[in-house]
């Protein structure tokens, strides 16, 4: 019987099939994205190697079950080999070596964690909230905060039956109205939390993600590389409900000088909001102090 | 310690069914109760 | 024969009714384990269909078929009814009816309770399932079920908590019978370190499910007492914390991808050596092995919550323990190899699923040490990876066992040889399709698709198209798995006592002395085990 290299050809042919069908294939639709920090490029790393590691383990344990149902058939005459049942040696060996190949990829892994949880020396902070579906930003001691909601073109393309073609969207559900804005080369720290049931904040070119839930505060930072500044597209990692699928995060990174002009371009329009708003609550004084309380809490 | 009677036919192994049984059932209802305990512990 | 002697007395229990009584009043644990595997098989096609809803409204970009709301409850209800209603279901099932023919009991220890196991389940999911016609809807939160977004599901809420009540009661009802069962009532000479892995593998199980859950019957408690009566055990309006349900789950979550697994591994193991025509290798390493892993299944669980924000050492700690599990798990594939190595192997179709389990369930292994790696899974957490990853231990990981084991063992349950052609197509059609439609989620999960969405951004729709071609591909092929059965179990061959074949040097288990099919009633005088 020719079972076990048809075993063998039908698998791997399934694979290489599956791999040739999609016209656009290229190596960023296949693996884990570089990204252009110096914590996702570890990331990255540390993924290449497990990956490579276990391939090499796959083609040992694989090779050998191959080699034992090509060479020990039945039909082809093999006769069992009833002495065969254990060997000390050999167990102990398959369980130690293991070991060690796990201590190599554990002491990486360790010394990574360490560097991905240290979020001192950020010079930004910014706070990020997730609602159903939609992020706020706040970058705290500025005054500055917004909404983030998916652009309209996405929005309408995506309803059930719309009619429109998503390929003819730019950026389908990675796009949206108010991006978040970065300076490159700066280590900062994001603030998550939620304020309603739980999110997750995830930017594959940064690397990493990180759940905002409700009534905790969770940190991570980032450092776009300086000089690669660029948008950078990621969406809401977490089941959040109904439109879970349609909450995209868009973050614009932009050298330390335009950031700085963007900044204080949005600080003179939070103030004159602000301004807006006091006038409101001028306004509605005459009314009693509980209309002053809601105005202000706005 | 091993058999192969039908519990129906041996009122012996029957009982030592049904205590084993209840014992396994009270080790499921303690750690259910324990949880809320820890909870209730811990929580306040 | 002893049974002649007996035949008066129990004549009361020898008798079965006929018809549909038959099955609604059987303690027989063959007849229980029938309806078990029955109702575990409907579950399978209808978590399916559920599946072939998601892949198809992933088809392409732009949501086509469903609501986005609904699209969730297909997610939620297709994992709940897959692993509580399949999976965990047929295992029960292969459990009643191998565990008493392999240690030569004549019964289940308590066969009464056995069939208020099932019937139990059997109301649990009509109970879930009715919850799809709710106002509302059915679940929706994911088979997770994390608080707040649980908290949101409509009138479903209460009615999915009690399924899940009953479910366990029946688990926990069902594991204590096949503990009494394996303590109890082996047949003389048959100790515990000569007993078949399969039974060895529920054994193990059989505490898992004991001590985990009830674990998730509380969680659930706390959801519905959050959710009625004002508690705020994760309701962070009231102080409550969402991360200590996610703990809870996954503490019960985590023993309960074992609860899966471990028989699979059982199923294959005996599979493995019967057509390699030669003992297990390491036999007590396999049972030390199982063992371990069951016992490390306790001390990862937060490896599936690294995003949280644990503290560091906690993050250390669980991504060092789960890395641990590598090592008895690498331990069985290297025996299974070995168990291979200068046997006679022969490719029937129960070893052509277990040689597919092999390869494809070490696959599984190798992303879940990938996702172990706590600072690579930071990138791979919520991702598509997640979804390939388990589908691969749980598709061609613990259903293609529970394959692999009907095949072995139908023959032995109707009587009749089933068609070796159709078996053949069936695992060939199945095999290849299981490969297109979850390896292409690996790139998914790489390229950034997270999971539980219903609509993607369009430099994902290609690798979506082949997973759903996929899809449908394995959902069809499944009906000629039914097919073979229905026809096995209508007629065919006559199939010997021992069905395959053993050679003298290799004498067979228990299981393989008595005819095919096996009576109604096995081993009433019991056997001698040298």
């Amino acid at each position: 019987m020719a079972n076990s290299k048809k075993l063998l050809a039908g698998t791997t042919g399934a694979i290489v099939a599956a791999a040739s069908l999609p016209a656009r294939a290229d190596w960023s639709l296949l693996n884990m994205p570089v990204g252009v920090s110096e914590l996702s490029r570890e990331i990255y790393g540390m993924h290449m190697l497990i990956l490579w590691i276990c391939v090499v383990i796959a083609i040992f344990t694989f090779g050998a079950m191959i080699y034992a149902m090509v060479k020990f058939r039945k039909s082809k005459g093999a006769v069992a080999d009833m002495s065969m049942l254990h060997n000390t040696k050999l167990e102990i060996a398959w369980t130690i070596v293991p070991v060690f190949i796990l201590v190599g990829m554990a002491i990486p892994s360790v010394d990574k964690l360490i560097k991905i949880e240290d979020t001192t020396g950020s010079e930004l902070t910014i706070k990020v909230t997730g609602y159903q579906w939609f992020w706020e930003y706040e970058y705290l001691g500025t005054g500055v905060s917004f909404y983030s909601r998916l652009d309209e073109a996405s929005n309408e393309a995506r309803q059930l039956d719309s009619g429109l073609d998503p390929e003819a969207v730019d950026h389908y559900l990675r796009n949206v109205d108010n991006p978040m804005v970065v300076p490159t080369g700066t280590k900062i720290r994001l603030l998550l939390t939620a304020n309603d049931v739980n999110h997750a904040w995830w930017v594959p070119d940064f690397g990493m993600k990180r759940d905002a839930i409700p009534g905790f505060i969770n940190e991570m930072w980032i450092s776009v590389d300086a000089d690669k500044p660029g948008t950078y597209r990621g969406q809401c990692a977490e089941l959040c409900g109904r439109d879970h699928g349609f909450m995209p995060i868009v973050v614009v990174a932009k050298p330390r000088a335009e950031f700085d002009a963007w900044l204080a371009g949005e600080q003179v329009k939070a103030q004159q909001a602000s301004t807006g708003a006091a006038t409101t609550v001028r306004v509605e004084t005459t009314d009693g102090g509980e209309s002053v309380r809601l105005a202000k809490a706005e | 310690m091993s058999t192969a009677v039908d519990p129906r036919e041996d009122p012996a192994l029957r009982r030592r069914n049904i205590r084993l049984a209840i014992v396994l059932g009270i080790v499921a209802v303690a750690v259910y109760v324990t949880f809320f305990l820890v909870k209730g512990m811990g929580g306040e | 024969m002893a049974h002649h002697e007996h035949a008066a007395e129990h004549a009361h229990h020898d008798e079965k009714p006929a018809g549909i009584m038959r099955w609604l009043t059987t303690t027989n644990h063959k007849d229980i384990g029938t309806m078990y595997l029955v109702f575990s098989l409907a579950m399978f096609l209808i978590g399916g269909l559920m599946a072939l809803v998601i892949r198809a409204e992933l088809f392409q970009p732009g949501l086509q078929f469903v609501d986005p709301g609904f699209f969730n409850q297909m997610t939620t209800m297709h994992a709940l009814v897959m692993v509580f209603g399949a999976v965990m279901p047929a295992t029960v099932g292969l459990a009643n009816w191998m565990i008493p023919m392999q240690i030569g009991a004549p019964d289940m220890a308590l066969p009464r309770m056995n069939l208020f196991s099932f019937w139990l389940l059997f109301f649990a999911f009509m109970l879930l399932l009715s919850t799809l016609f709710l106002p509302g809807g059915a679940p929706a939160a994911g088979w997770t079920l994390y608080p707040p977004l649980v908290l949101q599901t409509g009138d479903a809420f209460p009615v999915a908590v009690f399924a899940v009540h009953l479910m366990g009661a029946s688990s926990i009802m069902g594991s204590i019978n096949v503990i009494v069962t394996i303590m109890n009532m082996r047949a003389p000479g048959m100790t515990l370190l000569k007993m078949p892995l399969f039974s060895w593998s529920w054994l193990i199980t059989a505490y898992l499910l004991i001590a985990v859950m009830p674990v998730l019957a509380g969680g659930v408690t706390m959801l519905l007492t959050d959710h009625f009566f004002a508690t705020s055990f994760f309701n962070p309006a009231g102080g409550g914390d969402p991360v200590l349900f996610q703990h809870i789950f996954w503490f019960f979550g985590h023993p309960e991808v074992y609860i899966m697994i471990l028989p699979a591994f059982g199923i294959v193991s005996e599979i493995v050596q019967t057509f390699s025509r030669k003992p297990i290798f390491g036999y007590e390493a396999m049972v030390y092995a199982i063992a371990s892993i069951a016992f490390l299944s306790f001390i990862v669980w937060a490896h599936h919550m690294f995003t949280v924000g644990m503290p560091l050492a906690g993050q250390m700690f669980f991504t060092l323990s789960t890395m641990l599990i590598a090592i008895p798990t690498g331990v069985k594939v290297f025996n299974w190899t070995a168990t291979l190595w200068r046997g006679s192997i022969s490719f029937e179709p129960p070893m052509l699923f277990a040689i597919a389990f092999l390869f494809l369930f070490t696959i599984g292994g190798f992303s879940g040490l990938m996702l172990a790696i706590a600072p690579a899974d930071f990138q791979y957490h919520d991702t598509y990876f997640v979804v390939a990853h388990f589908h691969y231990v749980l598709v061609p990981g613990a259903v293609f066992a529970i394959m692999a084991a009907v095949y072995y063992w139908l023959p032995k349950w109707t009587g009749h040889m089933y068609d070796m052609k159709l078996a053949n197509i069936h695992f060939w059609m199945s095999t290849i399709f299981v490969n297109v439609l979850f390896f292409p989620q690996h790139f998914l999960g790489l390229a950034g698709m997270p999971r539980r969405i219903p609509d993607y951004a369009t430099q994902f729709s290609d690798w979506n198209m082949v997973s759903s071609i996929g899809a449908f591909g394995f959902g069809l092929s499944q009906l000629l798995f039914v097919y073979i059965i229905l026809k096995a179990a209508k007629g065919g061959a006559k199939a010997t006592a021992g069905v395959w074949e053993h050679p003298a040097d290799f004498p067979a288990g228990l299981e393989w002395t008595v005819p095919s099919p096996a009576p109604y009633h096995t081993f009433e005088t019991a056997p001698e085990v040298k």
